[in-house]
């Protein structure tokens, strides 16, 4: 009994376990959190590059809406250009998983003063709905990130709108 | 023990505190963009212009740190070239004359939660515990020289000849800002509208009514309504006249003009006064009267809807506005001192 004490009273091999369960739970922790951060914030950044390139193509963008409601055509094009970096459809890649037409919103601003005027005085296009997943923690955004753009292009109203 | 966390600090840093300030420069840059734009389409040559331009860039609303922060210590500063020197928007130039350029900085103080640990370790003193990320952004009313979609299917006479006519102004290429000028001759000669009535220059020469560009009178119907523009025409160049009265494209005149909000003033100001869209704004290259060479781009005003005769006796003018933003949306006057068609766009 004595000897058995003795030998372990000068082993260290149970103490190294406990040191290795305590110190593996802290790095582990630590790096899932750097890589759920990090990611998090990789995607973040791609998705503000999207929408500043989206909000700057809706800007210098005719137009060609008769009323408010901007054609079909021109939100489509917006949104695909956020989306996939291409205003004509062709690509077919998003810019960040799942990232979909659907999570982009595009709002003009139109002039207070006057009810009548159509034409456009800025764009603001931000994304929502769209959940970041980082495998360890999941993000939702809403109206994040968003960028609004001082109206630059034309207005022509009836023209025909080519995507 | 201690390096191993030194390490750790410093991954952890790059992950948060260095992706923090990433995303930070992208937002501050979005908004210096964007903001440095709206300044430019507001400068007009004037101080109250470059005010206008001011309160444009700070009342943008876009944030940094994930949509939250307001960006602090904007500064919009005006200059004459992308060299400077920079003038504070706030104390506006005056004359403000050729200011076209427009610098915006934003400023978004990152506060940093990992890296001060590295750097104390590193240093031994105690760390800055936020990192300033600043964007700029430079945007310009820039002179547009050649118009390869969105000019207006006509051209009106400059008074540039060495006999002048009536007019030898070297300004504005001769043209009163707020005078009526010919933009397609009558088949039997001589123009009628006001500005340029007196001037035996200002006549329809052999076929050439004041058309330019396609022939054909469906084309320049869309060039009309700004659907296409077949002929890229660039200062400098012998502008491509065509002949022909074209009767039809009264009715796209008026179609364009019927666009617009106001239909009937023959008076910009108080176009500008009232509801307008700029459909009624255009811009035509200018033909020299010597040699039909390009002069310029000018921003002309077109006559209420009932001033497009349908025949091909009819004389059909327009009013010189000067200088005019390209986007046809209206009421932009510029702030360069040299006429001409300007486009806003970022220079840097």
């Amino acid at each position: 009994m004595m000897k058995l004490f003795q030998r372990n009273r000068k082993s260290r091999s149970g103490t190294a376990i406990i040191e290795f369960a305590v110190g593996s739970g802290v790095l582990m922790a630590v790096f899932a959190g750097t890589f759920e951060f990090g990611y998090t914030f990789y995607i973040y950044n791609n998705l503000q590059t999207a929408v500043n390139n989206g909000a700057k193509y809706a800007a210098l963008r005719t137009y060609e809406s008769t009323t408010r409601t901007p054609s079909t055509c021109f939100t489509d094009a917006v949104k695909d250009m956020v989306v996939y970096g291409d205003p004509t459809g062709t690509v077919t890649t998003p810019i960040a998983p799942r990232l979909a037409t659907s999570n982009v919103t595009l709002t003009p601003t139109w002039d207070s003063v006057n009810a009548t005027n159509n034409v456009p005085l800025a764009w603001t296009v931000s994304v929502s709905s769209y959940t970041i997943n980082s495998v360890f923690a999941s993000f939702t955004l809403t109206n994040k990130p968003q960028v609004t753009y001082p109206f630059l292009g034309g207005y022509a109203p009836g023209n025909p709108c080519t995507q | 023990m201690a390096g191993a966390s030194v390490v750790l600090f410093g991954c952890l840093g790059l992950a948060v505190d260095v992706g923090r300030m990433y995303i930070a420069k992208n937002e501050a840059q979005g908004y210096a963009d964007a903001a440095a734009l709206a300044a430019a389409l507001k400068l007009d040559g004037t101080s109250a212009g470059v005010t206008a331009a001011k309160n444009a860039a700070t009342g943008m609303a876009d944030k940094w740190n994930f949509m939250t922060s307001n960006f602090s210590g904007t500064t919009v500063e005006v200059a004459t070239s992308t060299a400077g020197p920079w003038t504070n928007a706030n104390s506006a130039p005056s004359p403000a004359t050729n200011y076209t350029y427009v610098r915006v900085t934003a400023n978004a103080p990152v506060s940093l939660y990992f890296v001060p640990v590295v750097s104390a370790f590193a240093s031994g003193n105690s760390p800055t515990m936020s990192s300033t990320v600043s964007a700029y952004a430079v945007a310009a009313q820039v002179a547009q020289t050649t118009f390869n979609t969105g000019a207006f299917p006509f051209s009106p006479i400059g008074f540039d000849g060495a006999t002048g006519g009536s007019q030898t102004s070297a300004t504005n290429w001769g043209f009163v800002v707020g005078q009526q000028y010919t933009i397609r001759y009558a088949s039997n000669g001589g123009s009628e509208c006001v500005g340029d009535a007196a001037d035996s220059n200002h006549i329809k020469i052999g076929s050439a009514r004041g058309y330019w560009g396609d022939n054909s009178s469906a084309v320049i119907s869309e060039q009309v309504q700004g659907n296409a523009q077949e002929v890229s025409v660039t200062v400098g160049e012998v502008l491509p006249g065509v002949g022909g009265a074209k009767t039809t494209v009264a009715s796209d005149l008026v179609a364009r003009v019927d666009q617009d909000l106001n239909t009937s003033t023959d008076s910009y100001s108080t176009y500008l006064a009232g509801p307008h869209n700029g459909r009624r704004v255009v811009t035509m290259p200018i033909q020299s009267e010597v040699d039909n060479t390009i002069l310029g781009f000018g921003t002309f005003f077109l006559m209420d809807d009932g001033a497009y005769g349908h025949s091909g006796n009819s004389d059909w003018c327009a009013i010189f506005l000067g200088q005019a933003y390209v986007s046809d949306n209206g009421g932009g006057s510029g702030a360069s001192g040299s006429p001409g068609a300007f486009q806003v766009k970022l220079v840097q």
